[in-house]
Order: C-alpha cells, then sequence, then structure tokens
C-alpha cells in the first residue's frame, strides 16, 4: 500500500518526444485509470512507472522514495501485461508461484497463497495446466492471479482486457470491479476504451500525444463525473462521451442582460441568459468572437409543441437514423463550417468551402415519429460547453 | 486444406520423389556397398551387381588395427568440445543482437555473415601459422577454437531468429516479478529456445564433425579426425577404396543417428516462426 508520484516525467525517443510534463499523484487505495488514444503515452507513462523504460526527464516517487533509477525487481509493483506475458513452459500454479519465489517467500507459504489467489480467481482446477492449453479469459485471471499473489505496493495493468471478447469484456471489467473493492489496492489501470476507463476509475487521466516540449500529455485528471460534466479542453470532451460530442463554432453576442451563440453561418441562435449555463460570465470576455460549442449527443432532445419555450429549437433534416436498442442515433447535418478537433490543434476548413459537418444527437427511440426525416430538436442549455478556439481550453 | 491427386498423378508424383530419393541416397548406399565389398570388385565393368559381403574392411576401420577408430574419438572429442564452446559465447552475442537498440546491429550480422561467405581455405596458411606460434598447433584446442569462426557466426544468426520470437513481455514480466537477469535467463529465455539451442548445437557439432579443412593443416598424428584418416587412404602405396569408403560409412553414422533423434527439432527450428501459434 503506498501512494505514487509522478514528478515532471519525460520520455524521448532519440529526437521523438514521447511523454513531457506529466505530474500526478494516486492516493492509496485509488483505482487511476490513464485514457488516451493511441500514441498518447499512456502504455509508456505505465512502463516508466513499472521502471520497464528509463526516464528522460522527471522523477517517480513509491511513497516516499524516489525509483526513478530503481529497477523493476525492487520496486514492489505488480503487472498485468496485456497479452498476458504468462510463462508458456510453466503450469497456472509455477506462473503464480515464480514471483514469490523470486523474493524468497518460503515454499509452504507460496503454496498457501497461490492456492488462496487460485480460488479467489476461480483457478484451482486449472492450477496444473500450461497457459497454451487455457482460454483467454482464464489467462487474464492467471495474470491477474500473478499479480494478486505477490500483495504488492501497487498494481500496474496495460490493457488488460482488450485481447477478450466483448462480452467476456464486460464480465472481466465487473469481476475486476469487484476484486478491486475486495482488495482496495492502489492501481493504474491503461485502457483505450472510455467505457472501461468510466466505469472502473477513481479518476481518471486524459492522455493526448504532445507536439512539443511545452505541452503535457496530461490533459486532465478528476473524477468520472468530473470529465464528463466539465471537461477542460475540448480534447477531453471530445474523448469523453460515446457518442463523441458535437463541436461547431458560434459566435457569442449581447442579448439583453444575457447573450446569445448563434452558429456561424447559420440564422439559428440559442439564448444564453444569465445563470442559465455555468460559461455566461466568462462568455461575456468573448462577445462578438468566435468560440466552439460543444453539444452532447444526449442533450438534444425531440421538441415538445406544448411547451413554452422554444429557445435553442433546432429543424433539422435527418441524413441517418440508428436505432440502438433504448437509443436512437439520429445523425444530421448543418451548414456551417466544420471543427476538427484532431488530436489537438483546431482546423478550420471553412475556407476550403466544406460545410458538410457532421452532428448527432442521441434520442429516446420510443418518442421518436415513424419517419424521422424532419425534426425540431431542443436543446439542453444548461449543459452547453464552451471552448476557447485558440487554447482549445473550457470558458468556464 | 486437403489434396487428393488422381491416381496417375500420384504415381507420377512418387516416381520423382523415388527418382530424387536416389540422387540423394544413391552416393551414401554405393559407399556402403563400396566398404563391403571384396576388394578389387570397386571399379569392374560390367559392374559387379552380386557379390559375397565381407566385413573385413569395416574391422579394419574399427577393430583389427582399428585404423581410424582413435580418429573417430578425435572427432568426437572435436566436434563436442567445438559445440561446448559454441554456446557460452554465440547465445548472448544473439541475445543482445535480438534485445539491444544499436546502430550497427545490421553491420554486425553482415559481418557475421561474410565469414560464413569467405572460403575457410583462405584462412588455412594464417591459422596453422597463429596456432604455431602460440605452440598450439596439433592439439585439438587448436580446432575447436578455429571452427568457432564459423560456427559462432552461423549460429548467433540461427539463435537470434529463435531468441526473436520469444516475447519482450516474458521478460519483462519476469523483472517485474522481481527476478534478477540471470535468473531470467536461466528461467524463461533458455528454456523457450531449448529447440533452438538444440538445432544449433546439432548444426555445429555435424559442421565440426564433418569438417576437413582445419583439422587437415591444425591436427598432428595423434589428433587427426575421421576425415583426415579417411584422406590418408590416397596413399603412395595406391587408394584402397574399401577402407576410404569404411571410415566414410563410420563417418556419417554419428550425424545420421543425430538427426534421427532429434528431427522433431529440426523441422520445428527450419519453420519456427512461421505460424504464430
Amino acid at each position: 500500500m503506498a501512494t505514487l508520484a509522478l514528478d515532471q516525467v519525460a520520455k524521448s525517443y532519440g529526437e521523438v518526444l514521447a511523454i513531457a510534463n506529466v505530474s500526478l499523484t494516486v492516493d492509496e487505495g485509488e483505482f487511476l485509470v490513464l485514457v488516451g488514444p493511441s500514441g498518447c503515452g499512456k502504455s509508456t507513462l505505465l512502463r516508466m512507472i513499472a521502471g520497464l523504460e528509463t526516464l528522460s526527464g522527471g522523477r517517480v516517487f513509491l511513497g516516499d522514495k524516489d525509483v526513478s533509477r530503481v529497477d523493476p525487481k525492487d520496486r514492489d509493483i505488480a503487472m498485468v501485461f496485456q497479452n498476458y506475458a504468462l510463462y508458456p513452459h510453466m503450469t497456472v500454479y509455477e506462473n503464480m508461484a515464480f514471483g514469490l519465489q523470486q523474493r524468497k517467500v518460503p515454499k509452504p507459504e507460496i503454496k498457501e497463497k497461490v492456492l488462496q489467489a487460485a480460488r479467489t480467481l476461480d483457478l484451482t482446477e486449472l492450477i496444473h495446466r500450461k497457459p497454451g492449453a487455457l482460454s483467454g479469459g482464464q489467462r487474464q485471471r492467471v495474470a491477474m492471479g500473478r499479480a494478486i499473489v505477490r500483495n504488492p505496493a501497487i498494481y500496474l495493468m496495460d490493457e488488460p482486457l482488450s485481447n477478450l471478447d466483448a462480452k467476456l469484456r464486460v464480465q472481466m471489467r465487473a469481476e475486476l470491479k469487484l476484486l478491486r473493492a475486495r482488495m482496495g489496492v492502489t492501481t493504474i489501470y491503461v485502457t483505450h476504451d472510455q467505457v472501461e476507463a468510466m466505469t472502473l476509475g477513481d479518476r481518471v487521466a486524459v492522455l493526448k500525444p504532445i507536439d512539443g516540449p511545452e505541452e503535457s500529455n496530461l490533459q486532465q485528471i478528476a473524477s468520472p463525473q468530473e470529465l464528463y460534466l466539465r471537461p477542460a479542453s475540448m480534447f477531453v470532451a471530445g474523448f469523453i462521451g460515446s457518442p463523441a460530442m458535437n463541436f461547431m463554432y458560434v459566435t457569442i453576442e449581447s442579448a439583453g442582460d444575457g447573450l446569445c451563440a448563434r452558429i456561424v453561418d447559420t440564422s439559428w441562435s440559442v439564448a444564453l441568459p444569465p445563470g442559465g449555463n455555468k460559461a455566461v460570465p466568462a462568455l461575456a470576455d468573448h462577445v462578438g468572437k468566435r468560440v466552439v460549442m460543444g453539444v452532447r449527443p444526449e442533450f438534444f432532445s425531440l421538441a415538445q409543441p406544448s411547451t413554452g419555450t422554444t429557445n435553442g429549437r433546432l429543424a433539422v433534416d435527418v441524413l441517418v437514423s440508428e436505432l440502438v436498442g433504448p437509443d436512437a442515433y439520429l445523425h444530421f447535418d448543418l451548414p456551417t463550417p466544420e471543427v476538427d478537433i484532431g488530436t489537438d490543434l483546431i482546423q478550420e476548413r471553412a475556407e476550403t468551402g466544406h460545410t458538410d459537418s457532421r452532428f448527432t444527437a442521441r434520442l429516446d427511440s420510443e418518442s421518436l415519429p415513424g419517419d424521422p426525416s424532419r425534426l425540431d430538436l431542443d436543446i439542453d442549455v444548461s449543459k452547453i460547453h464552451f471552448f476557447d478556439p485558440k487554447t482549445t481550453l473550457a470558458i468556464v | 486444406m486437403e489434396h487428393h491427386p488422381r491416381p496417375l498423378r500420384r504415381l507420377v508424383i512418387y516416381a520423382l520423389l523415388a527418382l530424387l530419393m536416389l540422387f540423394f541416397i544413391g552416393p551414401i548406399i554405393w559407399f556402403i556397398l563400396l566398404a563391403i565389398r571384396p576388394p578389387g570388385t570397386a571399379f569392374t565393368m560390367p559392374p559387379v551387381l552380386f557379390f559375397e559381403p565381407t566385413a573385413d574392411a569395416i574391422r579394419h576401420t574399427l577393430v583389427d588395427p582399428g585404423a581410424n577408430a582413435r580418429q573417430a574419438r578425435n572427432s568426437l572429442i572435436v566436434a563436442l568440445g567445438a559445440v561446448l564452446l559454441n554456446l557460452p559465447f554465440s547465445v548472448p552475442a544473439a541475445y543482445a543482437l535480438s534485445r539491444y537498440r544499436m546502430k550497427s546491429k545490421k553491420f554486425i550480422m553482415l559481418w557475421y555473415l561474410g565469414l560464413l561467405m569467405a572460403p575457410p581455405i583462405a584462412f588455412l596458411i594464417p591459422y596453422f601459422v597463429l596456432m604455431t606460434q602460440i605452440g598450439l598447433s596439433g592439439t585439438y584446442l587448436s580446432m575447436i577454437l578455429v571452427l568457432q569462426t564459423l560456427i559462432i557466426p552461423f549460429s548467433v544468426w540461427l539463435m537470434k531468429s529463435f531468441i526473436d520470437e520469444v516475447p519482450r513481455e516474458l521478460e519483462e514480466a519476469a523483472r517485474v516479478d522481481g527476478a534478477a537477469w540471470y535468473v531470467i535467463m536461466l528461467r524463461i529465455t533458455l528454456p523457450l529456445v531449448r529447440p533452438g539451442l538444440i538445432v544449433t548445437s546439432m548444426f555445429a557439432f555435424v559442421f565440426a564433425w564433418n569438417n576437413a579443412a582445419f583439422p587437415l593443416v591444425l591436427s598432428s598424428q595423434q589428433t587427426a579426425t575421421l576425415p583426415i584418416g579417411t584422406l590418408n587412404y590416397f596413399a603412395s602405396t595406391g587408394v584402397t577404396w574399401s577402407f576410404i569408403a569404411s571410415a566414410a560409412v563410420v563417418a556419417m553414422v554419428p550425424p545420421m543417428l543425430i538427426f534421427l533423434v532429434f528431427d522433431r527439432y529440426v523441422v520445428r527450428g527450419l519453420t519456427f516462426g512461421a505460424v504464430k501459434g
């Protein structure tokens, strides 16, 4: 049991800078998820914590101890690899016992610990099999078992569920959650799957690839709920949430004692009365300027003719509608310049005359009319996000 | 993929295979026959197809007076010595070339290949001079050492391909598990490349066993190996074909036995990495 701290860690491969300016702390017993697209450095960061990659800069602390130059074997960590990395020539028992043997644990104690872990993970009957004779899910459990028996200060998990099929993944995710509740050991978990990140993590660190030494891979580190409700940047906003957040350029205008946001190149606008949206005070500085508005698909709703307010009502031509059980995903266009969040830079494609931007609304499938080709949509004004197009940071 | 050729086609294929086999096995059979022929029937025209087999030549080679028995023992010493000296050098080299990032990796590998391509005959004189000057000429060690110049490059290439197939993550998992580097080597990496060690050793053994060029200049009367013994029969007193054949047949046996016993490793070695398991 320990805390982990990263202090300004950096990693470069020759000229290529992979990681820079990452500082974070993990509390005792906390489950931190590192999430991001491929190439964001999340696995590298985990391997640096494990000691499998050397640091190009910064320091790593385990508890109070600076372990930046300590060999992995002396770090008291356990790691679950993406491909499990089970020793193919050893049985399940030997695989789990190996780490304990290296630490000179007495034989009877090893046996007791391994058998107990095997019971916990439902592996008792497979204990004398070799990894080659196990299914993917069983291998995954052995890999977990190998980490558990060690009772390390910190667990590191590198996409441990990504090699499982969808059904098994959901099942293992639930088991992992149970296991974690029972063990309560500090864990750092890498995934590219935001559902895993959101369901497992006490806190989630969103990482992105960097372009220069002045940037940081770490975009935001917060609870899943916080990331969803208050994304710090367009990158986080676009990455967390599925389907992804819709982005569009709006011009901020004064309207009475409040503001209003007009979608660029359209006549559509939404009024932002004081208190109607948390960003209103900050947006006052942006009057007359163009900012990025972000609306999550789920905060569109079918306009009800009976309701008095029509603020933010949007008439759209639905291009494609997808029914996914209780939800319906409606894809529509608006004749406004596209906002491309890419990996980090916003590119305005308006100058190329490209106005084919696509948006998604997520609606209750039962409320849909028979022919959802032209619909009126309302936006939940309080849930709209605004971002500075230059810095890509949230305006709050 | 199931594939059943029609009977006629099958017949043709088998006939071709039989012809091919005759091409490879023919000389061996011919030599075995040569060894057990009565002397004087070796090159007669028309060939003598039926004869009373005799073990005289074999007896001469191995037992009475055992003209080549000592040479067979010498061959065994040199070949086993070459195998034992090879692995401690080629395995770490192959490991380093497989695992570590280094700029000159390609160059080193090609350099090894270059050593294999050079005709050994080109080095005979320098090696002879060298070994004479350091007083090793005529010893087993001189032959074992000089053989390494070809065995090690070959083994490094072979072992590297085996080590390449061992996922790095296994070693990393062991590091995280708390294993020191030598534990990882002994308990993870080497057990996983055991087929590679066997195949490499087999080839090293057979190469050393069959090599005639180095013993020709480096061995003495006492340390001469079997190929030298065979060559000795091309003597001033005339060429005794039955003795040559007999010694050659004896020389053929160990490599054949080895490949028979370890056959499955060779097949695995040659197809290693072809299919992800």
